[in-house]
């Protein structure tokens, strides 16, 4: 199943770009001066240099804690400012690397003048995030009402406040060769499989790519195929789905600056299971899943089976039904299939259109190429009163699904079951279906 | 390489399904109902109804097309009905097919071959034998709501759920092909405005050779299967009594061997006592116990009137012989059709009458 697929790239050439990024302090500080954001000012007759981003540090800790004693007393060494200041977790480095990934995250840098290469780093990161809110993609009636941020700090808190273990693991890696991304694994230690965990590492430790922007850049890259239209992990937004995951024995991973969590490995039934399901008793949360495993599979089957019963398998109407569909299929100039596609172009059109639009006006354009085209469209004799009821059921089947990822599969594969439907008949569905089944 | 092969085949399967013939449903002449009588020189003539769906905004007008020619086989009909047509015909939707009674008494075993043979068509389909011509009965127009196709399919699906066995092509050719046992079909007679079941029509294989009348189809029926509902008159002294079948229930006996078979025939019937028209009497447990011991004697004469009947005919609608084969490993077919007229059978019927109501 966990195939490795992107192999480790050689040493030789990771070790080069070291060298390339290692540039002496005084390089890095010019390259950063072109920047008006960037501060940089002495204390005490050029004794000592304070530097930081304004628009990234946090100016209460730099005017509270760290001006007041640099201008106070005079230092000999950096070790000496160290102990005077009250701020957790300063470094005294000369690594250049860590310097620059520091001081680009809004760590204040402070020289003394006379030992150049060495400086103290203050943690006063100020970073902008929105506060937590209810869920909007997967929203339940019942249930815990929040969701992930953007911030990661935020997310894991989320997640470790419903799970006070000291098993609860978390490993960070930094990703992207730009963006320098945080991304988390998550998992609980004694529950998970090891070699999930090793795998998940594994693969993203191998990524090589510039940007980083949203968990999803993860899944398409680290995933098993990426030619499956199916999603390989659990996306989601909710930290209660999340720690339910994590209880089951899978691996999280969090991206700081995504406001979703992937999980995995995950199934296909688990993609059509909303947190609803658990907060419901037994009965009534069968029974809804059931209605909506039934949805997918109308959603997906029904226009293919409309285009190949009318297409080639008179026999198999109802004979109830067969005047319904005959007298409004009469006045039709289209075969079938044109008018399936048609109609089903234009859903996809209106749901497009309402996705990039802002909520208010979306939603009239719901209402109003749902109502107007659709009416307008019979009256006009380009589609039939049946067809119109079937492809407006089977997408609003195709939104029963709580995660979008899945729901975005099922629009897309409708299309192949049409074409096979009208090339082969119901053994051109069956046939997408065995195909279906094998990715 | 996999791929390779994947994507000739791929690509020839679709290249391929373009020599397809393909046809939206509102393209074809949908055939529900067919019909066939003797015609002139040996020939069949074949009556076809197509009904016209009208466009979306008129549905109600549902109209009717009849075709009719002459042929040789039934495809030779098909074959000159195409001609007659302006869209190519279907029969995947035939949903009844009628013979008339003059055509069923000549044989009609080469056209029962091709209802075998043919996986367009539907095993639920009903068949029926007309006393008179197919043609008069399928065209002419009832005053009912429903289309011809639709009133016969119902009117046959519906009856037996009553008092008439189940027999749809399924059915029919189970009992054609089975060894030892005989077909038989509804008989389906036009009134003036109305077609009504009139009766059954036995088949000795593909001929018919007897036919029986509505009254007694219960009794048929009681004696051949096991059913919840319809209903049958029994005389009484001056009047008539109705009896509401609620279950009967019908078990057969082969005793000693196949050297001198015997049948036993135990039928179980439990009734209600719906109607008592002209009984002077107040009903009352001891009427009820007369009532049933008249039924009892009414089906039991009635039954082996029947059986006597079948004897001298030759012919086995119940399958005593399909029984005796699936019971017997020494069976044989030719002398048990030799033996068959001295059959004996020993029906013996009782009835339960649960409620008879207030009458006074």
């Amino acid at each position: 199943m966990w195939k490795w697929k992107r192999k480790e790239k050689s040493s030789t050439e990771q070790t080069q770009q070291k060298s390339n990024q290692k540039k002496s302090l005084t390089e890095f500080i010019q390259s950063l001066q072109k920047s008006e954001d960037f501060i940089r000012y002495s204390l005490g007759g050029e004794e000592c240099t304070v530097y930081y981003i304004k628009t990234m540090s946090d100016s209460k800790i730099l005017n509270r804690s760290v001006l007041p004693i640099l201008n106070d007393e005079t230092f000999q060494s950096l070790e000496g400012i160290k102990q005077h200041i009250p701020v957790e977790n300063m470094t005294v480095t000369e690594d250049i690397t860590l310097i620059q990934e520091k001081v680009m995250f809004g760590y204040i840098m402070v020289q003394l003048h006379h030992s150049a290469q060495e400086v103290l780093l203050i943690p006063a990161v100020s970073l902008e995030s929105r506060s937590v809110s209810i869920p909007e993609v997967e929203f339940s009636v019942v249930g815990p009402k929040e969701a992930f941020v953007e911030n990661i700090n935020t997310n894991i808190n989320l997640i470790r406040k419903r799970m006070p273990l000291p098993q609860l693991t978390i490993k960070e890696l930094k990703i992207g060769k730009v963006t320098k991304s945080r991304v988390a694994v998550i998992f609980l230690d004694g529950v998970v499989d090891p070699e999930n965990v090793e795998t998940v590492t594994q693969r993203l430790k191998d990524i090589e790519y510039d940007q980083i922007i949203d968990s999803s850049f993860i899944t398409q890259i680290i995933d098993d195929n990426s030619n499956s239209p199916f999603p390989q992990f659990l996306d989601t937004e909710r930290p209660d789905r999340v720690v339910s995951n994590l209880i089951e024995g899978k691996v999280a991973i969090m991206v700081d600056g995504a406001p979703h969590a992937l999980t995995c490995p995950t199934t296909v039934v688990e993609l059509f299971g909303a947190s609803d399901d658990y907060f419901l008793p037994w009965h009534l949360a069968t029974v809804f899943r059931l209605i909506r495993l039934f949805a997918v599979i109308f959603s997906v089957l029904s226009t293919p089976l409309y285009v190949a019963v009318l297409t080639y398998h008179h026999e198999m109407i109802p004979g109830e039904l067969m005047a319904t569909i005959v007298s409004s299929r009469s006045d039709i100039p289209f075969s079938p299939i044109l008018e399936v596609i048609v109609l089903e172009l234009t859903i996809e059109l209106l749901r497009e259109a309402g996705a990039r639009l802002p909520t208010k006006i979306g939603q009239t354009i719901g209402i109003v190429g749902g109502i107007v085209i659709g009416t307008a469209a019979v009256d006009a004799g380009l589609t039939s009163n049946v067809l119109l009821i079937i492809v407006a059921l089977s997408a609003l089947a195709s939104f029963t699904t709580p995660i979008y990822q899945i729901g975005n599969t099922i629009r897309l594969i409708r299309f192949p079951f049409i074409i096979g439907a009208q090339m082969w008949g119901l053994i051109g569905v069956s046939m997408c279906m065995v195909f279906l089944s094998a990715i | 390489m996999k791929a390779k092969n994947f994507l000739v085949l791929l690509i020839s399967m679709s290249l391929l399904s373009g020599c397809m013939q393909h046809t939206s449903v509102e393209e074809n002449a949908i055939i529900q109902m067919a019909g066939y009588d003797k015609g002139e020189n040996k020939r069949i003539r074949g009556t076809m109804l197509i009904p016209q769906y009208g466009s979306s905004e008129s549905k109600s007008a549902t109209s009717e097309v009849y075709l009719t020619a002459n042929g040789d086989g039934v495809k030779e009909v098909e074959k000159e009905i195409q001609k007659q047509s302006s869209k190519p015909i279907s029969i995947g939707k035939l949903s009844v097919t009628l013979y008339s009674k003059e055509l069923a008494e000549g044989g009609i075993s080469d056209i029962i071959d091709i209802l075998s043979r043919d996986p367009r068509m539907s095993r639920n389909m009903y068949l029926g034998i007309v006393d008179g011509e197919a043609i008069d009965l399928i065209e002419s127009q009832y005053p009912q709501e429903d289309t011809t196709y639709k009133q016969l399919e119902d009117l046959i699906k519906n009856n037996a759920r009553f008092n008439f066995p189940m027999t749809n092509l399924h059915d029919f050719l189970y009992s054609y092909y089975a060894q030892g046992m005989d077909a038989f079909l509804p008989l389906i007679t036009k009134k003036e405005a109305n077609v009504e079941l009139s009766g059954l029509a036995f088949f000795k294989g593909g001929t018919v050779v007897s036919t029986i009348p509505d009254s007694n189809v219960f009794t048929y029926k009681m004696l051949n299967e096991n059913f919840k509902r319809g209903m049958q008159n029994i005389p009484y002294k001056d009047g008539t009594i109705m009896l509401d079948n609620i279950g009967s229930s019908v078990e057969y006996e082969l005793k000693n061997g196949l050297g001198e078979p015997k049948f036993d025939i135990r039928v179980n019937i439990k009734a209600e006592v719906n109607e008592m028209v002209g009984v002077d009497r107040e009903a009352n447990p001891s009427l009820m116990k007369e009532l049933e011991e008249v039924s009892v004697e009414f089906f039991e004469t009635n039954a082996n009137e029947l059986i006597q009947m079948f004897k001298e005919k030759e012919i086995d609608p119940l399958g005593l012989g399909n029984f005796a084969k699936t019971r017997k490993r020494d069976f044989d077919l030719t002398k048990w059709k030799d033996n068959y007229s001295d059959l004996k059978v020993n029906v013996k019927v009782n009835v339960e009458i649960t409620e008879y109501g207030i009458f006074s």
